[in-house]
């Protein structure tokens, strides 16, 4: 068994009980296939370093569990499946984990915001393009 | 005055994740990361930073993986 922790990403305007039914799904996937989930982390809705599915700002939720390498296959599966799900990476933090002496640990908030205290650049050039519609083209 | 330049100059560096043993690299902590990355969002080379060799890879490694999950930008050029 090893130990990963998977990050996903949903957009701003994803509602939270639906994030919720993600983690749950995720949850149910690595407790069927004989995983332990360590922990889950909600960081809440926070800016991003760049723009993904036209979109500045996004909701991480950081999952910790101990399990076999096939139920990562099985959670990212699942995580490209899902359409509100923008971004997910999974990172192994330890190998050779023994089940029975993993702990449950107690949730963690997220990293504190580093950009979101910056001003935005460009600001007006996306105020500008941003209304560009096509309500000016004729026929 | 040449002396002191030079002393300056042969100062060495110490890695700052060897002379402290509890700070941990991770991917996840945008404000370590942030010290290593420029204002234009380029990872730091070793020979500034002062990092070890391993250090320079895991911290290297780290920022790789934070600009994946946007945490960290590829580029702050032209976004």
């Amino acid at each position: 068994m090893r130990r990963y922790e998977t990050i996903f990403i949903t957009p701003e305007a994803v509602a939270d009980e639906s994030v919720k039914e993600t983690v749950e799904k995720m949850h149910g996937i690595i407790q069927k296939m004989g995983g332990k989930i360590v922990r889950t982390d909600y960081w809440g809705r926070r800016t991003m370093a760049y723009e993904i599915a036209k979109g500045r700002r996004g909701q991480y939720v950081l999952v910790v569990y101990v399990a076999g390498s096939d139920v990562v296959a099985e959670v990212e599966r699942n995580l490209h499946i899902n359409e509100t799900v923008i971004r997910f990476h999974t990172v192994k933090i330890a190998d050779d984990v023994d089940l029975a002496t993993v702990e449950v640990e107690e949730t963690k908030p997220g990293p504190s915001e580093l950009f979101a205290e910056r001003p935005q650049r460009r600001d007006f050039a996306e105020a500008d393009m941003g209304d560009d519609s096509m309500d000016d083209q004729g026929v | 005055m040449a002396m002191e330049k030079r002393q300056q100059q042969n100062r060495k560096k110490v890695c700052r994740f060897c002379a402290d043993p509890k700070a941990l690299i991770d991917y996840k902590d945008v404000r370590l990361l942030g010290n290593f990355i420029t204002d234009r969002g380029k990872i730091i080379p070793r020979r500034i930073s002062g990092n070890c060799a391993m250090h320079q890879r895991e911290t290297q490694n780290a920022v790789k993986r934070a600009r994946v999950l946007a945490l960290v930008p590829f580029s702050t050029v032209g976004i």
